[in-house]
């Protein structure tokens, strides 16, 4: 009787397991965790692809603001230049545009404006530059 | 006896697979994320050939900014090579002197390099080893934009031989993973040029 009492005290606590509250906040613990480390993935893949489209429109914007620059700085050009349109980079539809006006009576500075949009992710991506242009009268 | 029984009683059914499957479930989860992890990390890790054209472009731009009229080094470009005198760091002088630098394209490699050489390099006919500048480059060339005063027009041309400046230099490359359309442009202006 005394033998049965005793180990039956030392027995029952080890073999308990984990109740369903203690389980259920373990699982919870472990999906907010993953979910974290998803979120981070997700990030991750965002600016690695904002910056990887960011590489190849730059020389694009560059080249972009050379030639207009071009066009109105050179006398008996400024009328062909393109206000917009769409390309495509990273098979991302960028949308363009480009507005010049001059800033002084004479028409002899402008300003112009280029702007980018783009959809990347869940946002939309705007991305602008501005440079002068001085006319020079040969 | 009745104790030894009742330690030796196994799992029910019942609860070997309510563990079976929690175990699958969140062993799942465990893999697929520490996998995407993985996918992920190689994919942002990958070398990207524009982090270099950037490097090239702004290398480019600098040296024909500084660009200067010499009589000594003229000026010279050619639809895949480009020599600019202009301003380069002299290993002998420890500063900034007058020199020259080419730019050149190898079609067989794919390779584009510059190379650097102050005056007494350019004198003594001694020259550095070229550094590679872009790797995997399709196609390159070399425009060059100047006045015709006889036609009275802005015109483009493919090589450089003349005494002057030319107005701007364009670059135009393509990469060789990329299609047909996907090349880069880059116009960079001679602030001396005329």
């Amino acid at each position: 009787m005394m033998l049965q009492t005793g180990n039956k005290a030392s027995i029952k606590s080890p073999v308990r397991g984990f109740s369903l509250l203690e389980v259920m906040i373990a699982a919870a613990v472990l999906a907010l965790g993953a979910t974290l480390i998803y979120q981070s993935f997700f990030t991750a893949v965002d600016s690695f692809n904002y910056y990887s489209a960011l590489l190849k429109i730059t020389p694009w914007m560059d080249e972009q603001i050379w030639q207009a620059q071009n066009e109105l700085s050179r006398p008996g050009s400024g009328a062909n230049l393109p206000s917009g349109g769409r390309l495509e980079i990273n098979n991302k539809v960028v949308d363009w545009s480009l507005t010049y006006h001059a800033l002084d009576q004479s028409m002899n500075l402008y300003q112009i404006d280029l702007a980018l949009f783009w959809p990347q992710g869940a946002r939309q991506v705007k991305l602008s530059r501005s440079a002068y242009a001085i006319h020079t009268q040969e | 006896m009745r104790f030894i029984r009742k330690n030796n009683s196994g799992f029910s059914l019942v609860e070997l697979l309510v563990v079976m499957v929690m175990l699958s479930v969140i062993s799942l989860a465990i893999y697929s994320t520490f996998n995407n992890g993985f996918k992920i990390w190689q994919k942002v890790n990958q070398p990207l050939e524009q982090q270099d054209l950037g490097i090239f472009f702004d290398k480019l731009a600098q040296d024909l900014s500084n660009c200067l009229h010499s009589a000594n080094i003229p000026f010279s470009g050619s639809l895949n090579t480009l020599t600019i005198p202009t301003l380069v760091f002299s290993p002998r002088l420890k500063i900034k002197s007058l020199g020259s630098v080419d730019y050149f394209y190898d079609p067989q490699a794919g390779f584009v390099y510059r190379q650097t050489k102050d005056f007494s390099q350019l004198y003594n006919r001694q020259q550095e080893s070229p550094v590679l500048l872009l790797k995997e480059i399709r196609f390159f060339r070399f425009e060059y934009y100047y006045f015709d005063a006889e036609k009275q027009t802005y015109l483009w041309q493919e090589e450089w031989l003349s005494t002057g400046l030319p107005l701007a230099v364009r670059v135009v490359l393509g990469f060789n993973d990329s299609d047909e359309n996907n090349q880069f442009i880059r116009t960079i202006s001679v602030p001396i040029g005329a």
